[in-house]
Order: C-alpha cells, then sequence, then structure tokens
C-alpha cells in the first residue's frame, strides 16, 4: 500500500518532522545539504595545514566556517566547533534569512542533541596543557564550559531561551536516532510540545589521530566528516508548521555477537513491523555506510531486505565522509531532500539504518508527507 | 514565562493509562562501600570516601585527595567480555548493572530476548583513558603512538552498550546521557518513561565515572576545589572532592514485578527536567525551583508530602547557596530535612545522582535518613536542617533526590514507598 498519508489523516499524536536544517560538507544551509545530495556530489578537500599534522590528507570539512563570522564576536573567542556547529544549525533552523523567529518556541519545547565524544579538540588541549604547563591547574579557564559534553545543547537552549527538557545523548553513528527517540518518548509523556533534535560531530585533528589508531585490522584511515543536522519535531495534532515527514518508528539494537548483519536484520525487520508497513513499500533506505566491517554488513543486511530500487534511491553517505555522529542526522536529510525534489515521493516510506563500533544498532521508518514546489 | 513563583504549567496530553514504576534491583559502586549492604552501611555510619589519589600523577597540584573507590573487584563481577573492552568508568557501569540485575533477582535466561532500555549517565566518560592517550602522544611526540585499545573504548556510548553485551541483552536501546552532574537523574527518568508508557517492562538505569586527572585540574582551576574534606551546606564549605563509582537500578512495571514476586523497594513517582538557559555554569535558583515543581507535579505529591531531600549539595559556596534558595522558594519556611550524601562520597560526576537515588531508596527501605558529614555551622545562607553528621531513623515515604549539572542542566527525582500511594 502506497496510498498518500496527510497530516490530517495521520493520529494526532504521531511525531513529525515540521522543518530541518544542516551545517555539513556541503556547505551552511539546508539548501546548500539538500542540492549537494541530489547531485551526488563529493565533499574531500585536501586539508588545511593550519590543522595540524593528520594522519589522513583529505578530509570532509564544512566549507566556510568561520565561527566568529557567522555568530558574532561575543562568546565565542574560545568556542569549540562541535557547539558552533550546533549553533549555526540551529539558527538555520529556528529564523529565516534575514533572522527572523520563524518556528515559535515555549518554556516546554525541549532539545536533545546526539555526540559521540563532544569537542575530542577542547578536552585533549585541556589535558595537554596540564600536562605540559608550569603546574597542572594552569589551564584556560575559558576553555573549560565548552569541555562539558552537555555544553552544545545547553549553548543552544541559551541562544534561543528553550527552557524545556535538555538533553545529549551518546551513541556515535546511531546517536541521531537515540535522540530522536528520546524526543518521541518524552513528547509522548507530555514533557515538551516540541523538540529540537538532532546530532553532530565537529572535525579536528584530535579526532582524527584517535579514529585512526583505532582502526580495525584490515581497514584504512577513514575519510572523515563532520557537521551538525537538526530537526524540529511535533506532533501530527498540533503541528504548527506543514509536516515534511511522519516518524513511523525508531527501533535499536545492540550487536551482542559480532555479528552486525544479523543485528540490523533483526533491527530493521522489527522496525517496519511497529511503522505497520512490508519491506515491500521502501521506497527510499539510506544506511550509514560506515567505511568498517559493520558498515559493509548493514548494507548487506538492507539488500537482502529491502527492494532492489531503494538503496540506489539516495546517493551513498560515503560522500560526506564518516561523519560519526552527526550521520543519523544527515541520512534522515537526504531523504528529505531527494524526496522535495520527487513528486513521486510523497506518502511514500524510508528506511535510515545506523550501526557504531560500540555496537549500537539503530534503524528508522518515515512515512513522506512534504508538499513539493 | 515561568518563573520561581509561579506553578508548574499544566501538562497538556500526559497519558491517562501510565503505568507504575518500581524498583527492584540496586547495585553500588562507591567510595565509601561496594554493594547493596556495603553501601547501606557507609550511608548509616557516616563514613567518609577521601583518600589519597591513585589513578593519576598529582604532582604540582598541592592536594592530593579525592574519593576514589578503594576496593574495586571488576573481576568479580564482568565474566562475557573482556575487562579490556572498557575503561574504569565501563567497568564499574557493567559492575553495578551486574549488582542491579542480581539483587533483582533477574537471571539471563529471565531478561535474554527480553526488550528493555539501558541508560547511564555519565560527565567524562572514560575520560582517564583519555588523559592517557594525551600522555602516551605526548612521550612520543607522536599522535600516532596513541593506543588503539584505548582509543577504541573511549566514546562515551560504549557505557550502555557494553552493559547489554555482558548480561546478554540485544533487544535494548542503548541510550547514554552525557547531561554532565545531572546524568543519573536523567537516566532514571527517561526508563520511568519507557515504562511508563508501555513500550518497555524493564530499564536499567543510573550513572558511571571515574576518577580523571581532567575533572581534579578543572574544578582546581575554578577554585572549587576543597583542600581536605566536603562541607556542604557549612558556613566554611570550599568546594567539592571528586569522586566515582557507578550506580545501577532495575526499573520494572508493577505489573512485572508483581507477577515475579520481586521485592519492591520504593517506586519511582516522577520526575522533572528544566533547564535555565541561561548561564554555562552558574546554578540558577529559578531552574532548579521549577525543576522541583515539575517532578512533584509529575509524581502528583503535595510538598509536604516530601520526607527528605537528598540535595546535590556539592559543597560548594555557590551551589549550596543557589540550591538552598530554591528549596526554600518551592518549600516556603519550613523545608523538609534536606542531605548532601556527597558530604560521604565527594562529586562522583554522572554517578552522583544515581548513587543518591540509591540513598534514597535504602533510606525508604530501611526507614533512615543519611547525614551530611563534616558539618560544623550551618550557612546562614542555607537555613537547612542538613541532619548534621549522624544518620537518623525517621519515618521515611517519599523523597526528592536533586541533580543539576553544568549547562544549565536540572534533573529532579521523586521515589516513595510502594504501596503508599494509588
Amino acid at each position: 500500500m502506497t496510498t498518500a498519508a496527510t497530516p490530517a489523516a495521520l493520529p494526532p499524536e504521531t511525531l513529525v518532522i515540521t522543518g530541518w536544517s544542516a551545517v555539513s560538507p556541503y556547505g551552511l544551509t539546508r539548501q546548500d545539504f539538500a542540492s549537494g545530495v541530489r547531485a551526488g556530489a563529493k565533499t574531500a578537500v585536501q586539508a588545511d595545514p593550519a590543522l595540524g599534522t593528520l594522519p589522513s590528507p583529505d578530509v570532509c570539512l564544512v566549507p566556510g566556517f568561520d565561527i566568529k563570522g557567522l555568530l558574532g564576536p561575543s562568546g565565542t573567542a574560545k568556542m569549540d566547533r562541535l557547539t558552533a556547529l550546533a549553533l549555526v544549525a540551529s539558527d538555520g533552523l529556528l529564523k529565516d534569512a534575514d533572522g527572523n523567529r520563524v518556528v515559535e518556541t515555549d518554556d516546554r519545547t525541549g532539545v536533545v542533541l546526539g555526540i559521540s565524544m563532544g569537542s575530542l579538540e577542547n578536552v585533549t588541549n585541556f589535558l595537554k596543557q596540564s600536562y605540559t604547563n608550569a603546574l597542572p591547574f594552569h589551564v584556560d579557564a575559558g576553555r573549560i564550559p565548552f569541555g562539558s559534553l552537555n555544553h552544545a545543547a545547553g549553548a543552544t537552549a541559551i541562544r534561543h531561551d528553550l527552557k524545556g527538557p535538555n538533553t545529549t545523548v551518546a551513541g556515535g553513528r546511531v546517536s541521531g536516532l537515540l535522540a530522536l527517540n528520546y524526543a518521541r518518548r518524552l513528547m509522548s509523556q507530555g514533557r515538551a510540545t516540541k523538540y529540537l533534535v538532532g546530532s553532530a560531530e565537529e572535525f579536528s585533528a584530535a579526532h582524527a589521530w584517535i579514529e585512526h589508531t583505532a582502526v580495525a585490522a584490515g581497514d584504512s584511515t577513514p575519510l572523515l566528516g563532520e557537521g551538525c543536522g537538526l530537526f524540529v519535531v511535533e506532533h501530527a495534532g498540533t503541528a504548527q508548521r506543514p509536516a515534511l515527514a511522519a516518524v513511523l518508528a525508531v527501533e535499536t539494537r545492540v550487536d551482542i555477537d559480532d555479528d552486525p548483519k544479523a543485528a540490523v536484520t533483526a533491527c530493521v525487520r522489527r522496525a517496519l513491523d511497529r511503522a505497520g508497513v512490508t519491506a515491500d513499500e521502501v521506497w527510499a533506505a539510506v544506511p550509514c555506510a560506515a567505511p568498517t566491517a559493520a558498515g559493509r554488513a548493514e548494507y548487506e543486511a538492507l539488500a537482502a531486505l529491502l527492494p532492489a530500487g531503494a538503496l540506489g534511491r539516495v546517493p551513498s553517505m560515503e560522500l560526506l565522509g564518516d561523519t560519526s555522529a552527526a550521520s543519523a542526522s544527515f541520512q534522515i536529510q537526504a531523504v528529505l531532500g531527494v524526496a522535495e525534489a520527487d513528486p513521486a515521493s510523497r506518502g511514500r516510506i524510508a528506511l535510515v539504518s545506523a550501526v557504531d563500533r560500540d555496537g549500537a544498532v539503530g534503524c528508522a521508518v518515515l512515512r513522506l508527507i512534504g508538499e513539493h514546489a | 514565562m515561568s518563573t520561581a513563583q509561579s506553578p508548574a504549567a499544566p501538562r497538556a496530553g500526559v497519558p491517562a493509562d501510565r503505568r507504575r514504576v518500581v524498583l527492584t534491583g540496586l547495585g553500588a559502586i562507591s567510595s565509601i562501600g561496594t554493594g547493596v549492604e556495603e553501601y547501606t552501611a557507609g550511608l548509616r555510619t557516616g563514613r567518609s570516601g577521601a583518600r589519597p589519589i591513585t589513578r593519576f600523577d598529582t604532582e604540582g597540584f598541592g592536594q592530593n585527595i579525592a574519593c576514589e573507590v578503594p576496593d574495586f573487584e571488576p573481576e568479580r563481577w564482568i565474566r562475557n567480555v573482556p575487562l579490556d573492552d572498557m575503561g574504569r568508568a565501563g567497568q564499574f557501569a557493567v559492575a553495578a548493572a551486574r549488582m542491579a540485575v542480581e539483587d533483582a533477582g533477574l537471571t539471563e535466561a529471565d531478561l535474554g530476548e527480553r526488550q528493555a532500555v539501558i541508560s547511564v549517565g555519565t560527565t567524562d566518560g572514560e575520560g582517564h583513558d583519555i588523559g592517557v592517550l594525551v600522555e602516551q602522544e605526548i612521550a612520543a611526540g607522536d599522535p600516532a603512538a596513541m593506543d588503539p585499545v584505548l582509543s577504541r573504548r573511549i566514546n562515551a556510548g560504549r557505557l550502555t552498550t557494553v552493559i547489554a553485551r555482558e548480561l546478554r541483552m540485544p533487544n535494548v536501546e542503548p541510550t547514554t546521557i552525557t547531561t554532565a552532574c545531572a546524568a543519573g537523574n536523567y537516566s532514571i527518568g527517561y526508563g520511568l518513561d519507557a515504562i511508563r508508557s508501555g513500550e518497555v517492562d524493564i530499564a536499567l538505569c543510573g550513572g558511571a565515572d571515574a576518577v580523571c586527572r581532567k575533572a581534579f585540574a578543572l574544578f582546581k582551576r575554578f577554585g572549587a576545589l576543597t583542600p581536605d574534606v566536603v562541607r556542604p551546606f557549612d558556613k566554611n564549605r570550599q568546594g567539592i572532592l571528586t569522586g566515582e563509582g557507578a550506580g545501577i537500578l532495575v526499573l520494572e512495571s508493577l505489573e512485572s514485578a508483581l507477577a515475579r514476586g520481586a521485592h519492591i523497594y520504593a517506586e519511582v513517582l516522577g520526575y522533572g527536567l528544566s533547564c535555565d538557559a541561561a548561564h554555562p555554569t552558574a546554578p540558577n535558583r529559578d531552574g532548579i525551583a521549577r525543576g522541583i515543581r515539575l517532578a512533584l507535579d509529575d509524581a502528583g505529591v503535595e510538598r509536604d508530602e516530601i520526607d527528605f531531600i537528598s540535595a546535590h549539595g556539592t559543597g560548594t559556596k555557590a551551589n549550596d547557596k543557589t540550591e538552598s534558595a530554591a528549596i526554600l522558594d518551592v518549600y516556603g519556611d519550613t523545608p523538609p530535612r534536606t542531605v548532601a550524601v556527597k558530604s560521604m562520597l565527594g562529586h562522583s560526576m554522572g554517578a552522583a545522582s544515581a548513587l543518591g537515588a540509591i540513598a534514597c531508596s535504602l533510606a525508604i527501605e530501611h526507614q533512615f535518613i543519611p547525614p551530611t558529614i563534616n558539618h560544623v555551622e550551618t550557612d546562614p545562607d542555607c537555613p537547612l536542617d542538613v541532619v548534621p553528621n549522624q544518620a537518623v531513623d525517621a519515618e521515611v515515604r517519599i523523597v526528592e533526590n536533586n541533580s543539576s549539572a553544568f549547562a544549565g542542566n536540572n534533573a529532579i527525582l521523586i521515589l516513595g514507598t510502594y504501596g503508599e500511594r494509588v
């Protein structure tokens, strides 16, 4: 069944995506992201020497990401890149190009952000100062607040005066889906009326070297990406803006047997079941495309379960590099970007999956319901 | 706009058919005792966890006291996953989870394919490992020298997935919550919501952190590290001691607990989350008060029903004064007795409010109120009965457990005697 569902036809408690923003290797805006994805453009560039010695010459950085230029001089001198990525994405989510607020918020608007391990550049720099300065506590106090793993979510709340539940979840590539499920669950319990939800990862030399040394035998140094993808999610019955997609299911699992293909298969099957759709109905599927054995197993699992055309509908996330915690949000946004230019997408089912080094597996099933230009 | 003076907003859209949630297992690893019995004894007798730091070299800091866990034997609890797959925080989390499910009388066969939430809160995760990696890079003059065993295990997401692997539970939602020093209460609240909604019957929730150089240097730099002992709400308090450990609680639907005849420590009555949206590090009176009101409202509890508050109570000038003011804003001139278990445990960061919640559960179980130790003279800015130095026997039915974090995050949990409320 592929009957087009309209927001009016959705049960009022259905979680719907009513807005999104992406700060990505394709650029600073949602439009940059959507057009980049649709073009299947590569984003890898040769790293600027200012980043320091890196294990690999190429990176997928957000182009033109000048923190002070984008966020102003106040409070940005010592800001970590992760926080800045989240703040620029939150501006893009809540404001129009002229800086006017276009999304209403109140004291019960929540924020939940998925991460891997925050700003590794901030924490490793802090520790280097502690190890090498004259005294071990002679560290730059101005940078300390940015080293808190929950800082980016808290800073987003401060910037936009968002006093609802404010949470940071960690789960690497699955963190965007964990965050989405967190928002869904807290909204279902009446703790928030609306959520800013998404996930973010920063690129730094510290991150690159840790990933380089963590690579499994047989894998090569990963091409790393970065960015932040954010959504506004609401309940269909009370949504203040048109729904772009309904979140039908978010399911997670842990691969406890070092068998990622089996774990992804089980997770996807249950997500489809919870969503009340069959595998045949999946119009587009986007795996996280991790450059690891688990990433390859994820692809095989989807290919075995889903219709032949589904995996080719959206260009591979490899084009963005391994964006770690940002990836699951970017995957959903890649589907939305493709769908907004394809009227045939309306009412169709999209599926996004993710696998993480630490064993987490996730899958979200969406129904695409956006209007088209 | 909600302020400390206005009532909590009405909870539109709250499902009427929320299920009741109870605590059926506790796992505690702390500087004052590991295991429920030892932890209870520590709380009752007002033990201090302060001792010289062994984890890292403290030369140059001018002080070397923290609340380390002195007697941790990971191999006693961790059987299925190689110990090298996790750092010390992960070992604490897994061991406490094993302890909690055994305390709940749940076997691996009981858990198995059962759908569950595993949620562990943390501030620094494997921050100690990151410190070691940086040391290796500096020593070799080359970041390629970093040990892959450590670089693979530093992401905080592992704190929950490794519990799933150890307990052989594949069918779980592994949500690590990194909302710093309020993360333990956040995690317990998340488990409450997951079970209340009917989506799962069981959740393993709490927090874990390990003493590390990063936290020690950070609080020293902020002038928030006491040179000797922690004196929450005392006129002469000088700051925190960093601490460590883990607290994991088995949350279970009441139906599930009754069906298997499980021992019930307490009922999880509700919780509240508030965000100050004001300052990245300073505590906020209105934000804390709003969180308390949201929690009372969620629990359906009146202010005069709270028998004692387990405060965030870090022992810093700013926290204790601000938290006291927020408590008075909510409770008026006759607040409940308010104790700070951090006087005994130090600040165990992400584990802190989880160990606080376990302390509350044990207080309900054994009908006592743990003390605030090291207390000499109550600060006039903190006009509270802090139960100084000696635990007291008391009728304890409903308890509030406070937590706050950098970035303006407050999480307040309400626990009650099972059977008291219908």
